[in-house]
Order: C-alpha cells, then structure tokens, then sequence
C-alpha cells in the first residue's frame, strides 16, 4: 500500500512538469502582449495614451519577455521547484500570495458542491434505480438530464433571479460568510448531480441483480438494511471514481460560477489573468488546479482497498 | 472671486467663478464655448445639487466593472481604475458639471500671448494625507516623472510637449512649451495627470501598492480582486467636502452579476450599465441612472494598405453600406445616436452640422461606388473585432451582414481582446471594428486617431499630409473662428479620405439608488470622469 501510494505520488511529478511545459508553450503560442495590457491598451477608451516605443521596450526588458523562450521557462521551473512562482505583471504582488487568499474559497466552493452533487445525485439514482421503469424514475431521471444539459452560468443566473432578486433570501455576490456559498455552491453541485444520478441508478440496479442481494433479502433482512448495506455500499464504488473525475469538473464550473456570482476563487484569478496575459499568475494558478485535480484522483484510487476490501496493491 | 474653498462647487460655478480669467478665455474658449453648448445645470442636475441639506456621514459601496490592475496614478488601466486614482489623486484642473474646466489645485493660470507659457498660481493650503504641504515643486516632480521613459506614463507623449517646468515660487509654477497647444490644459486635467508628492516619490515607495494624494478621499485598504476601500480625507481643501465617510469599490466584472447586485440593494452605484438593462433600472422605484450622451463611439478602421482598402473609394463605399440605425437599436438599445458626418460631437462649438447626412444608409450608392471602383461583382474580406465586449461583436455582426447585402464575401474573426490588441498593433489585419472615446473636449482629440505617427494611424498605415497640416493650423491658431473652419476643412477631408467609417455615438451610464444625491454624471466624453462629483455625494441618514 504504502509503496504503491509512494509510486503514485512519484508519477505525478511527469505529469505536472507537463502540465507545466503545455501551459507555457500555450500562453507563449497564442496572440497577445502582456506588456501592452499592461500600458493601457489602446480602447480601453484611452486616446490621450500613445505609449512610447522606449517605454515598450522597457518594459519587455523588465518583465523578461526578450529572453528566449527556453530560458524563460527555465528560469519560471526553477524559481517554480524552490516554491517561487514569481509576482504577478498585473498587481507587481507574489504570485504565491494571491494563490493563497483565494484558493481557500475555491475549496470551500467545490467541496461543498460536490458534497450536494454527492447528496442530491446519489438520493435520485437511488430512488430512480429502487423505481426502476416507473414514472418515479422517468422523473428522476429527466431532471439529471435537465441538471447534465444545464449550463451551470445559466443556472446561476435563475438561481439568482429567484432567491436574490424575487425573493431576496440570499446576496447574489460576494464571498464573504456562508450565506454567500449557498448560491454558488448549489449551481455547481447540481449541474453535477446528474452525472452522478444516472451512475448511481445504474450501478445500483447492476447491484440488485446479485445473488449476495437476493441471499440478503432470503435471509430474511429488511429492505432498508439491504439497500443501505449490502446494495449502496457495493454500488459506491464507481460512484468514487467518478467523484474524483468530477473533481476536474468542478473546477472547471468554479471558473464560470465564480465569475457569475462575483465570487474570489482560483477560477476567476486564472481567467482574468489570461486576459491580460498575466503569464506567472496563469502558470501557477493552472499548476495549483493541476496539483489539485492530481491529488484527489491519487485519494480516490488509494480509497478503493478501504472502500473494497478484495482490491490489493501490488 | 475664486472660491473654490465653497463646499458647493455648482453654486460657484454658477456665479461664474473663473469665467473671467484671462488664460482660460483666450485658449480654452473652445472648452467654455463647448460647456455652454451642454444643458449646463438644467433640471435634474440644479435639483439635485440644490435638494436639501446635505447630510455628512454615511458609505457608499461602488460596483466597478473592473478591478484596477495597478494603483499608479499616471498609468491609465482603464475608466474603473481611474475612478478610484481620481477619488485620491488631484490633478492641475478638473472637469466639472458641464464638462468644462474648473480650477482644482491650481487656482488660476495665464497663457502667454504666444500660446507657449503657462504660469498657474497654486491652492494655498493644501497638504497631501501623508501631511506633507503641496507646493510648486510636487507639480514639477509629478510632470517629470510623467516624462521618463521607463515609468510608462500614458501622457508620456503629451506631457514631453513641456518642455521645461519651473518651479518659481511655493504657490507658482511655469510651464514652457515647445509649441502652442489648445489641448494641453484638457490634458493636465486627465486623470492621468495627477499631481503626486515629491517627498512620497523621492522616498522610493512603490506607487503601485499604496496612494498618497491631495483629494477628496485617502486610500485604506485594497484586496485586490475583492474590493478597495477609500475614507473621508478629513483635511481636503474645498471646506465642509466630502460627505461620505467611506467609500468601498467592488469589482463586479461580470455585467449582469454587476446589474444583480445593483437591482439585489447589494451594492449602492454600478457603474457601466449594460444598454440592455437601462430600461429595468429606470424603472426601478428604488433606482436611477446617471446618464451622458456622446460618451464614446463606434467605428470601423481600415487598414490601408491592405488591398482592396487602399482605394479611398472602396472605404468610402462602404460607409454608406452601414445600416447605423440598425447598430444603435440591436446593440445600444436606442441609447445613442447614429453618426453619419464628422466625428466632432454636436455637443462642441467645432461640429460640423453641415457634414452630417454625408453618409446616410444607402446600399444602392454603396454598390454603385464599388462599380465605380472596379469591384462590380464584390470581394472577399475579413473584419477583425473582439468577442469579449459584446458591442463590438454585435457590432461586427451587424457591419458584416450590411456587407454581405451588398455583395461583399465578409468574415468575422473574433479574438479575445489581448489577441485584437496585438493584431492591431502589428497591422495585422483588413479591418477592424473598434469603440472608443474621444477623451478631450477640445477637437484637437483628432490628432490622437488621425496623425500620422499616433497609434491609431501608424496600425492602420494612415498617412495623410492634408491632414497633418491642418491638424497642425487647428493646433496652433487661437482664434476659434478660424479654427472652427480648419476642422470643416479637415472633418471633409476625412469623409472624403474614409481611413474609418464613424458608425454610431452610444450613451454610457450609472446606475444608482434613488437617495444617493450628488452623483452627477459628466457630459459628453467627460462622462468617463464623473467620479469626480462623489465629493460632493450624500445619503440621507
């Protein structure tokens, strides 16, 4: 176990020195100038500003853009391996510093939605799969569909409109106190809980179809025992799998939801900074969700062996 | 009778206040005549300057479009960013109600004859939040540092036209120009030209990190990304102002998370109010909007040396292929105005009238100048814009389908606005649809788009020696007759030349809660700096 855990934490180093070389061959791949965001950019409205070439050319000089490419990110590794990621074009702050202000409301944010994508998915498959060819399950199933289909931005904004603007129960922005995550945290775990609806149905009904189940019931044990022990237990193993992979998911739903409710977080960072080609804030924060997304699909494999326990490590 | 120590600034400008100073009258007449062309003070604006007592004390929490990137005064990221240096900073002189000019930390200033020499006669009494006492030398460290090369100033070109800042006494300061400009009194009263300590910057503090200045508000706080917070500078020089204790801005960059916010009670003021969503905000009891006509415009920019664009008859073909009205409807939602002459703003004592209807919406004239050019059966072209701003694609989309109609093979390429900003810059494209501000009242703002070697021109390869001279005669003659028919002389030249099709002036708006008082927005391009009247913004208690 503890060797193979060792394997694994190994192999992610390749993986995330890709992530890296990818994410730096894009940003330097694609149009744009940093320098020119940086010294007003010409209809942000500003006719006054004509930048001279001398200041151009310094500041090029003076962020490092007039090095060659490989020294470039050679210089961004190794900063990178001694924890340094540089400070940012834009703010001139560590980039490390802003990384660590917003990355905790982007945790909070996934967990939560995966917590209510977990709850809300997993209740549905279960009572769709106990239902099976009912109208309970047509149901069901039809709102995973609507849940899969949904643009979570779109989400975000009915959600906003009901219970902020209708209603006025919770703030449509902000990320202050916890009444603030509801929101956000609702759209992203319900435009996930239909992935895991139809899993969960469909594993669950695979499940119920085994002989351990038919010898659970023979023996005489309530179906509520039998469903919760013997059937979801079995069943939530796939389910784990693809917790890990909606993980990613997730993430990705934190850039756009985290924009929709005006929110800090990791996701809106990394997209502001593309657009102004902020290139240290960009690499580190794509590096942070890779380390993330990693991390988490390294948890999920090691929890198998707990969660079943015939699966050995070798 | 100068004042400006008066904590109501309309009532002072009402009287008159620097009217007659000599300077102002002679150079700046364009700006006062431009001002008194403007509803100057009329309804809303006297009603609400002159609603009430105003209450002191209260926040204000501020919906910004943008987070500011950068806290340095003299580098522009942008209209939300200087809403907040404007708050901190002060500059020379400052727009005001009507858009005109009104005296800020220099109380007065002469012009010489010859139009070279600038000697201002500064506030008395005027201290940085630091304590530090403004004086002459803050000024002529602030220009310089505008000057230097690395600092990258955005007035950097503007103000190396001074070619010497003297410092002559505590109160008094001369500039000396290399050449008469009309402009450059509209320039020091940019944001951008804000006035810094000489003691905060000879000290090495990063200006990046923490404001020091002489207005209304002192910097507190800023998360970046989260929210910047601004208090009541209890020493400001104009007496008994501001009025609110704390201003918090908050980026809403998101337009319609910004219009939740404002329709939701979260937040006070937004600003850029998306056309769309004006309409809701008016009719919202709780809410009114701060509205300015002629605050930017829409256009479309021809690279002229990319073939078929390099025949001035082809350009001018298709400005009248542009269905104007059809822009202002589906992307300002009526909220603007189509612009089928010159580029100078009715609202200006320059406006051409006589130039307007030159292009009207006449696909048949449009095909027949194609004819006449040589492209009777049309071409293939592709129009560059951006998808990040929704009234440049939808925009675009509409210029395109106009093309389309007249036989032209039009494809959109639409980039995020980094990618545009560097195809411009390198001139790598056909054409391009662009939305800008004039930014100076003065009409001198045209040499910003269309001398050869500004920006504009060196990115689309525009070069013309008609133009650059008159450009140059309106820049330095005083009379305003005279100048007046040196930009009829020059806005025909530019219809005739088409280097840009001018499409439609938009209006540009804030919305805020109905019992905020003393928000005012500018006139006209200025509208961009009505963050300035926040000083004199209130909340009943």
């Amino acid at each position: 176990m503890l060797a193979y855990a060792r394997t694994r934490v190994l192999l992610t180093l390749p993986v995330l020195l890709g992530v890296s070389l990818l994410t730096f061959m894009i940003l330097h791949l694609i149009p744009g100038d940093p320098a020119r965001m940086l010294l007003g950019d010409m209809g942000g409205g500003s006719a006054a500003g004509d930048v001279s070439d001398e200041a151009y050319e310094n500041l090029r000089e003076e962020l490092g853009l007039n090095d060659p490419l490989p020294v470039q990110y050679a210089n961004y590794l190794t900063s990178a391996l001694q924890g340094d990621f540089g400070r940012s074009f834009q703010t001139n702050r560590p980039v490390r510093e802003s990384i660590a202000e917003v990355l905790p409301y982007t945790v909070q944010l996934t967990v939560v939605g995966l917590g209510l994508a977990v709850l809300i998915g997993g209740l549905l498959g279960v009572i769709a799969a106990l239902h099976r060819n009912t109208w309970v399950d047509s149901a069901t199933m039809a709102v995973s569909l609507v849940g899969l289909a949904m643009p979570s931005f779109w989400l975000g904004f009915i959600l906003i409109q009901v219970f902020s603007l209708r209603l006025a129960w919770l703030p449509s922005t902000g990320s202050g106190d916890l009444t603030t995550l509801i929101l956000p945290a609702a759209t992203l775990g319900l435009v996930a809980s239909g992935v895991v609806a139809r899993l969960v149905r469909s594993t669950m009904l695979e499940v119920l179809r085994q002989e351990y189940v038919t010898t659970a019931r023979a023996k005489g044990l309530g179906e509520r025992i039998v469903i919760v022990r013997h059937a979801l237990r079995n069943a939530l193993i796939p389910v784990v799998t693809i917790v890990g992979l909606q993980f990613g998911a997730l993430l990705a739903g934190a850039v756009i939801v985290e924009t929709v409710f005006a929110r800090r977080g990791l996701g809106r960072l990394a997209v502001e900074s593309i657009l102004r080609r902020d290139y240290p804030m960009v690499q580190a924060t794509i590096l942070v969700a890779a380390v993330g997304y990693v991390l988490v699909n390294l948890l999920v494999d090691l929890s198998y062996a707990w969660l079943d326990p015939r699966i050995k490590y070798s | 009778m100068m004042s400006t120590r008066r904590p109501d600034g309309t009532i002072e400008l009402l009287a008159g206040g620097f009217l007659s100073r000599r300077g102002l009258l002679r150079v700046g007449g364009g700006t006062m005549a431009a001002a008194a062309g403007l509803p100057l003070l009329t309804g809303e604006g006297m009603a609400a300057a002159l609603q009430g007592d105003p209450q002191p004390g209260g926040d204000l929490t501020f919906g910004l479009s943008a987070d500011p990137p950068n806290l340095d005064p003299h580098i522009d990221s942008g209209a939300a960013a200087s809403t907040i240096k404007q708050l901190v900073y002060g500059t020379m002189v400052r727009y005001w109600l009507g858009g005109e000019l009104q005296p800020n930390l220099a109380d007065s200033w002469e012009i010489s004859d010859d139009g070279l020499e600038y000697t201002f006669a500064l506030h008395p009494g005027v201290t940085f939040h630091d304590g530090a006492p403004f004086t002459a030398e803050d000024v002529k460290a602030s220009i310089e540092r505008m000057q230097d090369g690395a600092v990258g100033a955005t007035l950097q070109v503007e103000m190396s036209l001074i070619e010497e800042v003297v410092a002559e006494d505590e109160l008094t300061v001369r500039l000396r120009l290399g050449q008469p400009n009309p402009a450059m009194i509209e320039y020091l009263a940019q944001p951008d030209a804000a006035i810094m300590s000489k003691a905060f910057l000879d000290a090495g503090t990063d200006p990046n990190t923490t404001m020091v200045g002489t207005g209304p508000f002192t910097f507190v706080s800023r998360e970046p990304g989260v929210r910047t917070e601004l208090a009541r500078n209890e020493g400001y020089f104009r007496e008994g102002l501001p009025y609110l204790d704390r201003i918090i801005f908050v980026p809403y960059t998101d337009e319609n998370t910004r219009v939740s916010a404002l329709l939701g009670g979260e937040i006070d003021v937004a600003d850029y109010v998306p056309w769309k969503d004006m309409q809701t905000v008016e009719d919202d009891p709780n809410l009114k909007l701060a509205l300015g006509q002629e605050a930017a415009f829409m256009c479309v920019i021809y690279n002229v040396e990319e073939p078929p664009f390099d025949n001035p008859l082809v350009r001018s073909a298709l400005s009248y292929a542009y269905d104007r009205q059809a822009i202002v409807d589906a992307v300002f939602f009526g909220r603007g105005s189509t612009i089928t002459g010159g580029l100078i703003p009715t609202s200006s004592w320059a406006h051409n009238a006589e130039l307007d209807g030159t292009y009207p919406y006449d696909p048949a004239r449009a095909q027949e100048l194609l004819a006449e050019a040589g492209f009777a059966d049309g071409f293939s072209v592709t129009l560059l814009s951006t998808s990040q701003y929704g009234m440049h694609q939808s925009s675009a989309e509409i210029a395109q389908q106009n093309l389309q109609a007249i036989g032209i093979d039009c494809q959109l390429e639409l980039f995020d606005w980094s990618t545009v900003v560097q195809r411009q810059t390198e001139g790598s494209y056909q054409f391009r649809i662009h939305g800008l501000s004039p930014e100076l009242v003065d009409p001198d703002f045209l040499t910003n788009f269309f001398a050869s070697g500004s920006a504009f021109s060196r990115s689309s390869n525009f070069a013309d020696e008609e133009i650059d001279r008159l450009l140059a005669e309106g820049r330095t003659t005083l009379d305003e007759a005279a100048r007046k028919e040196i930009y009829l002389q020059l806005e025909r030249r530019l219809l005739e030349l088409s280097p840009w099709s001018f499409l439609s002036w938009r209006e540009q708006g804030e919305g805020l809660k109905e019992e905020i008082q003393g928000y005012e927005h500018l006139p006209g391009s200025t509208g961009f700096k009505s963050a300035v009247t926040l000083e004199q913004a209130w909340r009943p208690s």
